[in-house]
């Protein structure tokens, strides 16, 4: 039987007030009892346990929220840092003790002034999924793959991959590397660069395949490789065996999609389109220029200043990055 | 611990803050909790955000947990109540959409604001409310928007718990009276 969704709102907001006759709350249970869809089944038990752990990862942090706003004047610092530092130190499985971490300072009481709040990502929609990091870097995170990453960078800028395959797009910070590590300790390491990370499932392989720049590949043991463009490397992490390759720029980036196509439009639009894809917000040093027309293609793969260069070349502008703000300037 | 009952953790969560107990009746029930929603909602990103309101809102209210050996049953409810009210809000989004394409599309605004029965159930509920007398009025929308039990309002505005059950009770009444009155059927 297919229900009016009207007519059932209509019994919920009386059911809220007590007020469905007996009749009505029989039509909104057949109705709850319709929704049924026995398709509908949780992943394999790894994946279970993902959700899970992120579950009461995300169930912690709201009620430290909501209490830390209550006793936020009585507070006593705690130096996030060494607790970061601890928490990098014993990164060897990565959910368990993104979740574990977070779990202990729950249970014990700890509080932060500065709390750096891990958002664990388990991509269970079967289609490529793309996150914006707080610097701006951009992930493609493969389905059934998962990842986790600080609300904020400090000092460092890590992440914590644990399973599947990853695109990452880097934004420059020289001050800053970037460090994407496994569950198994083996990092790798860039200033602004794009690579694939990959651990297959099964197997004892972590593959790293550079599409841009150049990455370091280590584990607290030894320096593995230092790869650039179309370079990879397979390291197995049991018997630490690392075998170069070459790899294919184009197939890195096959499995998603990443071509921003923007015809006939202003730079204004473009603009939306580089806040809503790229995650930067775009400033135009005057009304005439965002109003310029502009037809561009970009790749969201492509390193935001080459972008901007390419802009600056076809439109005659110059251009500035501050933070997450870029400023586009009539030359 | 983890040989306690569900009641003896509730009891630990209640009057210990015991946040040990708090995580060990996660462990045992977020799976079953959670493909029960998965089975209503099929959508895991939604079920994750119900089950952590769900786990977030008994302990902010643990101090009121009034559970007694029924753990199961209780969390079942509250989560039946959770995916209900889920669905409630993606119906009224899916119906202001609706009404929005209806506009778009060139259709009068008469033709795409037809009054639906929700609307006009919520629109005689919230006049009858306004019209309830102040200390009435005070204690319902304290029972209903804020959801605190009847002794946390009789404590906040320094009344017997009976008469907060009584208050709530009459506007009960009135609110049925009144959809009755209207002929609020919304079928």
């Amino acid at each position: 039987m297919r229900y009016d969704k009207n007519y059932i709102a209509g019994i919920i907001i009386k059911n809220e007030h007590d007020a469905c006759s007996s009749e009505e709350l029989l039509i909104l249970e057949k109705w709850y009892q319709s929704l049924d869809d026995n398709t509908q089944q949780l992943d394999a038990p790894a994946i279970q346990d993902l959700v899970k752990n992120k579950i009461w990862s995300e169930i912690t942090s709201k009620i430290d929220a909501k209490e830390n706003e209550a006793v936020s004047a009585k507070v006593v610092p705690l130096h996030t840092k060494r607790n970061l530092f601890f928490f990098a130190r014993i990164a060897a499985v990565l959910i368990l003790i993104v979740g574990g971490y977070t779990a202990y300072n729950w249970q014990t009481g700890a509080k932060q002034t500065d709390t750096i709040k891990y958002i664990s990502k388990v991509n269970t929609t079967g289609k490529p999924m793309k996150i914006i990091l707080p610097d701006k870097s951009l992930i493609w995170l493969e389905t059934k793959s998962s990842i986790s990453y600080p609300d904020h960078f400090t000092k460092n800028r890590v992440v914590f991959m644990d399973s599947g395959k990853a695109f990452f797009n880097i934004a420059h910070d020289a001050s800053k590397p970037f460090i994407v590590e496994s569950t198994n300790g083996l990092k790798a390491t860039v200033l602004g660069t794009a690579f694939v990370l990959e651990k297959k499932s099964g197997e004892h392989l972590f593959k790293i395949s550079v599409f841009r720049g150049k990455v370091e590949v280590s584990d607290n043991s030894k320096k593995y490789a230092t790869l650039t463009k179309n370079q990879g490397v397979n390291v197995n992490f049991y018997t630490k065996a690392a075998a170069l390759l070459a790899v294919d720029s184009v197939e890195m980036t096959k499995w998603f999609v990443a071509k921003v196509a923007l015809d006939n439009v202003t730079l204004h639009d473009v603009a939306i389109s580089i806040k809503e894809t790229l995650g930067y917000n775009v400033k135009f040093s005057s009304a005439s220029l965002a109003s310029k027309p502009c037809s561009i293609t970009y790749n969201e793969t492509d390193n935001v200043e080459d972008i901007l260069l390419l802009l600056d070349k076809i439109y005659h502008t110059s251009h500035s990055i501050s933070d997450s703000t870029i400023k586009i300037n009539d030359q | 611990m983890t040989d306690f009952s569900d009641y003896e953790l509730i009891k630990l969560i209640r009057e210990q803050d015991d946040k040990q107990a708090f995580q060990l009746l996660y462990n045992r029930y977020w799976s079953k909790l959670f493909n029960l929603a998965l089975l209503k909602i099929h959508n895991q990103d939604e079920v994750s955000d119900i089950i952590q309101n769900l786990f977030v809102a008994i302990w902010i209210k643990r101090k009121e947990l009034n559970i007694n050996n029924n753990v199961d049953l209780y969390l079942y409810r509250s989560l039946k109540n959770r995916i209900i009210n889920f669905y409630k809000r993606k119906y009224l989004t899916d119906d202001k959409i609706d009404q929005l394409s209806k506009t778009m599309s060139g259709k009068t605004e008469s033709e795409a604001e037809n009054i639906c029965a929700y609307k006009e159930i919520e629109l005689v509920i919230n006049r009858e409310i306004a019209s309830m007398p102040n200390k009435m009025k005070q204690v319902y929308l304290l029972s209903r928007e804020e959801r605190l039990s009847s002794k946390n309002i009789a404590d906040m505005l320094s009344l017997s718990d009976q008469t907060v059950r009584n208050q709530i009770s009459k506007a009960i009444k009135r609110i049925k009276l009144t959809l009755e009155k209207y002929n609020v059927v919304n079928n």
